[in-house]
């Protein structure tokens, strides 16, 4: 207001002058105040102040994207390469890959078959190891091999069918089906010993052409592509064996089970079906199984001790092995893995942040030095030291989050648009993990421009404090 | 005025004296610039040591000669007969002969094998009976190494051809069967080959008779025992395949089963070994064997290389490529960077350079001075991010090596490189400068005094 | 970090307002240097820059520190602003005594008490007219956007508030540094050879609008080597090798 009336006051002062009129300045377009300063110094040297803003914005875009892959790297589900050095399978999916994070497997054979009371025997010797009845699950069952579906290699798959209880399901360690597990269609196997058949995804998809549930199917030996493979019994039957082939038919599809590595090439009979179809046969108590998979939950437990147990009782066991879950969680070369990525991110980390540091200090000490008439003006004009300091500070505080602003926002559409939501070793590499920009690393990355600003002007701060009035009085 | 530096004749040693005496008058810049330097060159000696160790491991993995075995085995209850082995050995000799032109190092061979299981695996310690063509390499598919001929023993001697036409059985025990099932036999000593005699009748030698087949319902039968006579101990800690193993010929073996019928022998599996297999599709060899003689199911232990080189090929491009972007991203901040100090730097000298020209210098001499200061800065940059960068990869290899998938390597090519681009940023950094050196006029020198 | 030495711990200024050079009344002296020495260390050499000078400035007076390279003009002119303290002596600048404050105190002082004036103008480049006559008051909560425009119009330059130095001619620039100057109100105005880069006729003219302040009351000190200007001036310091050869008019 005051501007205009003095402005209209001039124009009356200057009417004869005819001289052009001018404007009053707004108070908010003035760079006025330390921030006005420090915004028309940036633009001083626009291609300095630029670069140092590019620099920094480089490195937190790299750190925003490294933090935000080793955060999709620490999912739960763990890539596991298999094999050792050299040899290596191709990486799973992650997140195919369920990890159990405790418990234990014990697995009993007996292929003279077992009898109900002793399966019930192993039960309640299972039961009195452990303290509560939640921790110990004791699964009846049967398994087949149906058929690999390719000729040995790195790709051979096999098919197999599981007899389980119905009521109970199974809990292996490579495979669990429960009453409740997911269903893609139908549903659990009923109870008692019909006919009826639970696929997993991926066979009933492959092999079975997705028929619709109801379906009539049967389990038997396919065209020459789809081999039998009786070859385990044969390898290490212990005696020159002698076999018979069959197939089961006449199977109702119950259900379907969801999509799941641990399901998808299995397929789930009734153990009363399975005996009866084979020839184990029944006993008054109910089928006989080969197997029993007692899985452990609690970690009190004395596995091995257990196993002992579980073994002698029943003079048929002839086998038994025992899995701890951290066997199946990681491979030596997959935690490998895992830590060489993390030695890499604290190398790359510390790179980032002596970039930003150099960059920064660089840019604020350049600045000073080009300007020590001006910061001894400033002096001369009443700054204090410490305001000076302010000043300098301000100025490599600018730079800072004008880079991290840019720099996050870069980083984190880059992973965004990277990440695919698997771990693949794909053209790109294992760098294709699903990332995810977390609080942290909002917190973290901007800490980390904050500590380069504050500790790269530091010094120059210095330098610039201890300039004395007089140098304003310097020629050029 | 006297000239810091006399450079009207060719440029001397005392230049030397005046460029370090520059560096050291502005400790903290020239600290930052080094700083620089050593910082894109260590990041770099350390990550391409990573490639390079990477690089390394996957040629040395191409490079190894791999035995290779394809197992066969007869998926109908008729066994193999030996007109099938001479079958198979035809077709795999067609195969390999097609193929020798990619490489089939070495020889191979196809051979039958028996296994029969001679104890309860309890606690993981099995006792296998392998029937083995003596002096080759034994099974090895899901088995433990074979029985070489060189495998050292710690009495007697190993099978030989002889061994395979002679009546009875002989046999060579490995340390850890012979201290459980046959405690304090020795050479020549005869013992018993057969089910567990401690064991409970009813717990049949199965081994893994799980998982059974579902195709089939085999019943199990037991065989033997079969009394052999000893000729070979094998020496403890060979493995777990050689320490658990009983070794007798195959053909006295099968004789011993009655699977020999007038001069046929019946097998119920094959073996084909090739030396090195590295370069052998052993897939389509498979797919060919199971043909000859269906219904073989086949089973090998083929490395896949195609996958080996696809897996770690990426991981390689992937590595580098981002070794590579990094680099040059981080080496153009240091060039913007040096170039910007060195520019002020040139400024805050303007009277001292004029005065140089005015004395007489020429241009070309007064942007060498220049030139030469960077390349210093460079230098002692380079230097100590080599040293850091050398300590660096030496702390990752000696912390986390062993975790790795590949050590890194630390090759003179990586501080080749590494020399190269930080000499080469840093002299691209000085070139502009030091022509704006060059440009100053005499006549600054006397402006102001 | 030189030295601030002339800071003896105990001793305080004048009661009064001291006694002037040569007996002349105190009051009414915008300025008074009591035996004054500074000293300097200049690598391994003392330099004395200032030898035991005393003087007085009276208020409202345009005065003249005159005499040839070397001789001490400069610092005098650093103590009589407030921008260093004596090894020795006392200087008063408006009845405070300088060299008991300590360098935040300078400070302080500097900014509400003291206006400069440069050779080489010291503007700022990258800023216009108005926000160059506002940078000292960069940290106080409000800029003085109303006085700011108004010292502008006293210098002639408010068409050309929006001008950066640049687009300035040599005299309008140094007339910018003197509104700059005088934006806090200071009560004592110093040039560092404020005619040194103009041709003579714009430096009369800038010599004119030093003059006038003075008659707003304030003190107006500066240093030159021109002898015109010193004619000008009511009080004449002539310096030599430290010394203060005399004080006329």
């Amino acid at each position: 207001m005051c501007c205009l009336a003095r402005a209209s006051k001039a124009r009356g002062a200057r009417a004869g002058g005819g001289a052009a009129e001018s404007k009053g300045p707004e108070r908010e377009t003035l760079r006025t105040g330390a921030y006005g300063y420090i915004l028309a110094q940036a633009m001083r040297n626009p291609v300095r102040t630029g670069a140092t803003i590019v620099a920094v914005a480089v490195a937190v875009a790299f750190l925003v994207i490294v933090a935000s892959l080793s955060v999709g790297l620490q999912d739960p589900a763990v890539p596991v390469v298999l094999g050792a050095r050299g040899e290596v399978t191709p990486v799973l999916p992650i997140a195919d890959f369920a990890v159990a994070e405790e418990g234990a497997y014990v697995g009993l054979f007996a292929p003279r078959l077992l009898d109900p009371p002793e399966v019930d025997a192993m039960r309640r010797i299972a039961q009195e190891s452990s303290a509560s009845a939640q921790d110990i699950g004791v699964y009846p069952y049967t398994e087949r091999l149906l058929w690999q579906r390719q000729l040995g290699g790195l790709d051979a798959q096999a098919v197999r069918l599981l007899g389980v209880d119905p009521a109970l399901g199974i809990d292996t360690p490579y495979t669990t089906y429960h009453t409740y597990s997911q269903f893609a269609l139908g549903g659990a196997l009923p109870a008692g010993a019909g006919p009826q058949l639970v696929l997993g995804y991926a066979l009933w998809e492959d092999a079975y052409g997705s028929a619709p549930l109801g379906s009539a199917l049967a389990l038997a030996p396919r065209n020459a592509t789809w081999l039998t493979a009786p070859a385990e019994a044969l390898r290490s039957g212990g005696s020159m064996t002698v076999g018979r082939m069959w197939s089961l038919s006449g199977l109702t599809l119950t259900g379907v089970l969801d999509r799941d590595s641990s399901t998808d090439w299995f397929a789930f009979v009734t153990l009363g079906h399975l005996a009866n179809a084979t020839g184990a046969g029944a006993t008054a108590a109910g089928p006989r199984c080969e197997a029993v998979s007692v899985a452990v939950q609690s970690e009190g437990i004395d596995i091995e001790v257990l196993a002992t147990d579980l073994a002698a009782a029943s003079s048929r066991v002839t086998s038994w092995y025992v899995t701890t879950a951290g066997e199946r969680a990681l491979s030596d070369v997959a935690e490998g893995l895992r830590a060489s990525i993390y030695g890499w991110l604290v190398v790359a980390v510390g790179v980032i942040l002596a970039t930003m540091l150099l960059g920064v200090s660089n840019t604020v000490l350049l600045g000073v030095s080009q300007r020590r008439r001006e910061i001894g003006t400033l002096r001369a004009l009443g700054l204090t030291r410490a305001e000076v300091v302010r000043l300098v500070t301000y100025e490599a505080l600018f730079i800072a989050m004008m880079g991290w602003g840019i720099g996050f926002l870069t980083g984190h559409i880059v992973t965004s648009t990277l990440s695919t939501g698997r771990l693949e070793m794909d053209a790109v590499g294992v760098w294709l993990a699903p990332g995810r920009t977390v609080p942290w690393v909002v917190g973290a990355s901007l800490l980390a421009a904050l500590v380069a600003a504050l500790a790269g002007s530091a010094l120059p701060a210095r330098r610039a404090a201890a300039l004395e009035p007089a140098e304003a009085l310097a020629g050029p | 005025m006297r000239p810091p530096v006399d450079l009207t004749g060719p440029v001397p040693l005392t230049t030397w004296r005046y460029i370090t005496r520059g560096i050291a008058r502005r400790p903290l810049r020239s600290t930052l610039a080094t700083s620089g330097v050593a910082v894109v060159v260590a990041f770099f000696v350390v990550f391409a040591s990573m490639s390079a160790g990477l690089h390394r491991e996957v040629e040395e993995e191409l490079a190894r000669p791999r035995p290779t075995h394809v197992s066969m085995e007869h998926a109908s209850p008729t066994p193999y007969s030996s007109s099938d082995l001479a079958l198979i050995e035809a077709v795999a000799a067609t195969f390999m002969e097609g193929t020798s032109a990619d490489g089939v190092t070495g020889g191979w061979a196809v051979d039958p094998v028996v296994e029969l299981t001679l104890s309860v695996p309890r606690d993981g310690a099995r006792a296998v009976l392998w029937g083995i063509v003596p002096g080759q390499a034994g099974p090895t598919i899901a088995s433990p190494p074979g029985l070489t001929p060189g495998a050292p023993l710690d009495m007697g001697r190993h099978l030989s051809a002889a061994d395979d036409d002679a009546a009875g059985l002989v046999c060579v025990l490995g340390s850890s069967v012979r201290d459980r099932l046959f405690p304090g036999v020795a050479v020549n000593g005869t013992v018993a080959l057969g089910p567990d005699a401690s064991a409970d009748p009813w717990r049949l030698p199965s081994a893994e008779a799980y998982p059974l087949d579902a195709a089939s319902a085999w019943e199990s039968e037991v065989r033997g025992p079969f009394a052999a006579t000893v000729v070979g101990l094998l020496a403890p800690g060979q493995g777990g395949g050689l320490d658990d193993g009983v070794f007798v010929p195959v053909h006295a073996l099968l004789r011993a089963l009655g699977q020999e019928d007038e001069g046929v022998y019946y097998f119920p599996r094959l073996v084909l070994t090739v030396a090195d297999g590295t370069r052998t599709d052993v897939r389509a060899l498979g797919d060919e064997l199971a043909r000859a003689v269906p219904p073989t199911v086949v089973r090998d232990d083929g490395w896949d290389r195609a996958s080996f080189e696809r897996t770690f090929g990426q991981a390689q491009r992937a590595l580098d490529s981002w070794l590579w972007a990094v680099t040059s991203a981080m080496a153009l901040m240091l060039v913007a960077g040096v170039s910007d100090t060195m520019l002020v730097t040139v400024a805050d000298r303007r009277a001292e350079l004029a005065t140089l020209r005015a004395t007489g210098a020429r241009r070309r001499s007064v942007s060498r001075l220049v030139l030469a200061e960077v390349a210093l800065l460079g230098a002692i940059g380079l230097g100590a991010g080599l040293l850091a960068g050398a300590g660096a990869t030496w702390a990752v290899d000696a912390l986390a090596g062993d975790a790795l998938v590949a050590p890194p390597h630390l090759d003179w090519w990586v501080m080749a490189a590494a020399a190269l681009i930080a000499m080469g940023a840093v002299s691209v950094a000085g070139y502009y400068p030091a022509r704006r050196a060059a440009r100053e006029r005499p006549t600054e020198a006397l402006r102001y005094e | 970090m030189s030295d601030k030495g002339g800071r003896r711990d105990g001793e305080r200024g004048d009661a009064g307002d001291g006694a002037g050079v040569g007996g002349r009344e105190a009051a009414g002296n915008a300025i008074v240097l009591k035996q004054v020495t500074k000293a300097y260390r200049s690598g391994d050499r003392e330099v004395i820059a200032l030898r035991n000078v005393s003087l007085s400035v009276p208020e409202a007076a345009l005065a003249a520190v005159q005499g040839p390279s070397g001789s001490g003009k400069t610092t005098l002119l650093n103590l009589i602003g407030a921008m260093d303290t004596p090894t020795e002596g006392t200087v008063r600048v408006g009845g405070r005594d300088l060299s008991a404050l300590d360098d935040d105190s300078l400070s302080e002082f500097r900014r509400r008490n003291v206006g400069f004036v440069f050779q080489f103008f010291n503007l700022v480049p990258v800023l216009n007219a108005v926000e160059n006559v506002l940078l000292p008051t960069m940290f106080a909560p409000e800029p003085p956007l109303e006085r700011a425009m108004g010292l502008l119009e006293r210098v002639g330059l408010r068409d050309r508030w929006d001008h950066t130095p640049a687009r300035l001619s040599g005299g309008e620039r140094q007339r910018l540094a003197v509104a700059r100057a005088l934006i806090n109100d200071p009560a004592l105005v110093l040039a560092d050879e404020p005619t040194g880069n103009l041709d003579h006729e714009t430096g009369a003219s800038i010599l004119d609008l030093l003059e006038a302040l003075t008659h707003d009351g304030r003190t107006v000190v500066v240093v030159t080597h021109d002898p015109e200007v010193a004619k000008r001036a009511g009080t004449v310091l002539r310096l030599r090798d430290g010394v203060l050869l005399g004080q006329g008019q």
